[in-house]
C-alpha cells in the first residue's frame, strides 16, 4: 500500500509540478516562489521579505535608494500589475426559481483602480516570517474588535499560528504549500504586516480575467473589434484560461490529488496577467462581504460572511471554482482549504516612485 | 322504434383494469399484488424488478437501509456517493442497474449544482428513490439496494409500529443499517437526534426478535453535516460518544458489529427566505467521508 501511494504521488508530481528548467508559461513561471532568487545576495532582507511595506509612502524616505530598488525588483518578480478599467461582476439572483436549470445572473459593471496582486498564494514559509516577527503580538495589525480573540488563533500545540501548524511552525514538506487554517483576521493581519491588503472581490475578478477569446488575434491586429468588446469577451470567460474546465490546469476534486500542492504548481492555469492558482488548490479570502453584488438576497441569519473565491482541492463541481461562483465563510473560520493572496495599491495608481522603478 | 338505442351514453371503460389483476406479481417488500406490466408496486412504490430479484434466493441484492430523522442529510449523501462512485475508475468497480437507479444521482447533483439542497423526501413511498447497484472488489461482486427512505416515514413507523408496512418490511429484510445523526443539531446542544436514534435502534432490535443477546446486522452510526461541527470531523470515535451518549451506550450494549463515521456534503449552509418559506443552500460542495460508511458495511457483507 505504501509503495502504491509513493508511486501515485510521484505520478502526480510528474504531471502537475513546474518542470525543472523546462519550458514555462509567461513571466510568472520564471519567478521563484521564494522572495529571494537563487544566487541573489540578501543584502536587504527587509526589501526581500516586506517590499511593499518598505515602499509605503510614509516610510519610503527612511530607506536608501538601493534598498528601494531591491524592493521594486521583488515586487516586479512576485506580483502582477493589473490595470483593466472596468470589470463585470456576475451576482446571483436569489429570488429566481430554485428548480430552474437556467443560471440566473445579475451583471454589474464596476470600475477598478490599477493594483498589484501576488502571483502566488501566500505560502507557509512566507507566513512563518510574520509569525517569527511576532505578528500575532503586535496590536497594530489587528482590529480593535478582535484583539481579545487573537490568543485563540493558535496551532495544534497552543502557540500562535495557523491551526494546522505545530510548535509554531509548519511541517517541513509543506513549506511551499499555501498557508491554510487561518481566519480572515489572520489573513488581514499578515497583509497589513507585509504592507499590503486582501483583494476585493472585483480585484480578484480583474486578476482572473481570461483571454479575450481562445483564438483572439494578437494585440495590434484587431481592425474591427473595439477595446470594449474585447474586454467583454475576457470578462465572459469562466476560468483564467478560457471557458472549459481542464483538470490539468487546476487542483480540484476532479484532478484527483485530494490535498494542497505547492503554490507554484499548475503553470498551465496562469491567468494572462501571470497570476497562478486563482482557481483551485485553496479558496481565497477577499475583502468583500458575501452577496454584495447579488439580487434579492434575504438570509434568515446574517453571519457577516466574507466572500471566498477560486475553489479548492476538494471542490466537487468545477463550476463552483469558476470566476462566477462566490462562496463564503464566517471570518473566524480556520478551514483546511482556505488561504489567501495579497494586493498592493499605491496612492496614485502605481507610479509613486518617480526615480526608482515603475510598475509598467 | 326504440330511441334508447341511439341515445348517447357515457360509460366508464374499466374492464382494462382487470388485466392488471390477471396473473398478479406480488411485491417482495409489501406483499401486495400488482399487474404483470407494472414497473413499480402500486402500493409501496418499490420498483418491481427489485422485488423479483429480492425473491431470488441465489443472487438477491442486499438491502442497505439508510435511516435517520427528517432533513439529516440522507438523500444528499446517497445521491452524491452514487455520483462519486459512478465517476470513479480503478479500484472498486461500481455499476448501477436500471434507469431508476440514476434518478437519485441526477436529482441530488442537479440541486447541488444549482446551489440548493434537495428538498426533504416525502413520506409517500411512491416518490422515493431506489438505487440498485453492485461493487466489484477483490474479485467479489456484491449487489445492493439502497432505498431513500423518508425520515418522516421511519419516524411514523417507530412511533406506531404497523403504521408503515413498507418501512417495517425494508428494515426486516435489510442486511445492514446506516443510521444518520445530524451533527449540526447535536453540536448546538440539541439532543433530539440522539433520542431519535435511540428509539429507532430499539425498534430495529424489536424487529430482530425478542431480546436476542446481540443484534447481528452491521450498524454504521454516521454523524452528518460535520462541516458544521468541524472538531468532530477526524475523530468520530471521540466525538460521537460525547454528542450522542445514549445512542452510543445502547449500541455498545446491544450491537454486535458497529462503527462510527463522520461525513459532510457541503462546507457550510445558509438560509434564504422566499416569502414565508426558508430554503437552505450550501455555500459550496466539498464531500467528505461519503464512501467510508458504505465501504465498511459492504466489507462486512462480502
Amino acid at each position: 500500500m505504501i509503495r502504491w501511494l509513493s508511486e501515485y504521488w510521484q505520478e502526480v508530481v510528474a504531471r502537475f509540478q513546474v518542470p525543472a528548467g523546462g519550458p514555462v508559461t509567461g513571466e510568472a513561471a520564471s519567478d521563484p516562489v521564494a522572495p529571494v532568487e537563487a544566487g541573489e545576495t540578501c543584502a536587504f532582507p527587509l526589501a526581500q521579505v516586506r517590499p511593499a511595506w518598505l515602499l509605503a509612502p510614509l516610510r519610503v524616505d527612511q530607506f536608501s535608494s538601493e534598498e528601494r530598488e531591491a524592493a521594486w525588483r521583488v515586487i516586479r518578480r512576485t506580483m502582477a500589475y493589473i490595470d483593466v478599467g472596468k470589470v463585470v461582476v456576475r451576482g446571483r439572483d436569489w429570488q429566481a426559481d430554485p428548480d430552474s436549470s437556467s443560471q440566473q445572473a445579475v451583471c454589474t459593471e464596476v470600475h477598478v483602480e490599477p493594483f498589484w496582486i501576488d502571483r502566488y498564494l501566500v505560502s507557509n514559509r512566507q507566513f512563518a516570517e510574520f509569525v517569527r516577527d511576532g505578528g500575532y503580538r503586535q496590536p497594530e495589525f489587528w482590529p480593535q474588535q478582535v484583539r481579545d480573540m487573537v490568543y485563540e488563533f493558535i496551532d495544534q500545540s497552543g502557540r500562535p499560528g495557523p491551526r494546522f501548524w505545530e510548535d509554531g511552525t509548519f511541517p517541513a514538506e509543506l513549506a511551499d504549500h499555501p498557508v491554510v487554517g487561518v481566519s480572515w483576521f489572520e489573513a488581514c493581519a499578515y497583509a497589513a504586516w507585509a504592507g499590503k491588503r486582501l483583494p476585493t472581490d472585483v480585484e480578484w475578478l480583474a486578476a482572473s480575467r481570461g483571454p479575450a477569446s481562445p483564438g483572439a488575434p494578437a494585440s495590434g491586429s484587431r481592425p474591427t473589434a473595439t477595446a470594449e468588446a474585447w474586454q467583454q469577451l475576457a470578462d465572459a470567460s469562466a476560468y483564467p484560461w478560457g471557458d472549459l474546465f481542464d483538470p490539468q490546469r487546476a487542483n480540484l476534486w476532479e484532478t484527483g490529488i485530494g490535498t494542497t500542492v505547492p503554490v507554484d504548481w499548475f503553470p498551465g492555469g496562469d491567468s494572462p496577467a501571470g497570476v497562478r492558482q486563482l482557481v483551485g488548490n485553496v479558496w481565497e479570502w477577499t475583502a468583500t462581504a458575501f452577496a454584495q453584488y447579488d439580487h434579492g438576497a434575504d438570509f434568515e441569519w446574517t453571519p457577516l460572511w466574507v466572500s471566498l473565491r477560486g475553489g479548492a482541492y476538494d471542490t466537487y463541481f468545477p463550476m463552483q471554482a469558476s470566476r462566477w461562483f462566490q462562496s463564503a465563510d464566517w471570518p473566524l473560520a480556520r478551514r483546511r482549504n482556505v488561504g489567501f493572496r495579497c494586493v498592493w495599491t499605491l496612492p496614485d495608481g502605481g507610479s509613486l516612485d518617480s526615480t526608482i522603478g515603475s510598475p509598467t | 322504434m326504440n330511441n334508447s338505442l341511439t341515445a348517447p351514453a357515457a360509460l366508464p371503460l374499466t374492464s382494462y383494469r382487470l388485466v392488471q389483476s390477471a396473473s398478479p406479481i406480488e411485491c417482495g417488500l409489501c406483499g401486495e399484488p400488482n399487474g404483470k406490466n407494472a414497473e413499480r408496486c402500486r402500493h409501496c412504490g418499490a420498483p418491481l424488478v427489485l422485488s423479483q430479484q429480492l425473491a431470488n434466493p441465489k443472487n438477491a441484492p442486499r438491502i442497505l437501509a439508510v435511516i435517520g430523522p427528517p432533513e439529516s442529510g440522507k438523500t444528499c449523501w446517497i445521491g452524491l456517493w452514487s455520483d462519486i462512485m459512478a465517476r470513479r475508475s480503478g479500484h472498486d468497480v461500481y455499476n448501477t442497474y436500471g434507469a431508476f437507479s440514476v434518478a437519485i444521482q441526477h436529482h441530488v447533483v442537479g440541486c447541488l449544482s444549482r446551489g440548493w439542497f434537495p428538498p426533504a423526501t416525502e413520506e409517500d413511498p411512491t416518490t422515493w428513490f431506489w438505487l440498485h447497484g453492485s461493487t466489484h472488489h477483490r474479485k467479489r461482486r456484491l449487489q445492493f439496494v439502497v432505498p431513500d427512505i423518508a425520515g418522516r416515514a421511519v419516524t411514523a413507523a417507530v412511533e406506531a409500529s404497523g403504521s408503515q408496512p413498507l418501512v417495517a418490511g425494508l428494515l426486516q429484510l435489510c442486511s445492514a443499517i446506516l443510521l444518520t445523526l445530524d451533527g449540526e443539531r447535536l453540536a448546538a446542544g440539541d439532543r433530539a437526534p440522539d433520542f431519535w436514534a435511540l428509539k429507532a435502534l430499539h425498534y430495529l432490535a424489536d424487529l430482530s426478535g425478542p431480546q436476542p443477546p446481540a443484534v447481528a446486522k452491521p450498524l454504521a452510526l454516521v454523524l452528518t453535516k460535520v462541516d458544521r461541527c468541524e472538531p468532530a470531523r477526524d475523530f468520530p470515535d471521540l466525538w460521537l460518544p460525547r454528542l450522542a451518549p445514549a445512542t452510543f451506550e445502547y449500541c455498545r450494549r446491544r450491537w454486535k458489529e458497529w462503527g462510527m463515521f463522520c461525513i459532510s456534503v457541503a462546507a457550510g449552509a445558509g438560509f434564504q427566505r422566499f416569502g414565508a418559506h426558508v430554503r437552505s443552500f450550501p455555500t459550496r460542495v466539498e464531500p467528505f467521508g461519503l464512501e467510508q460508511p458504505f465501504r465498511w458495511v459492504l466489507d462486512r457483507l462480502r
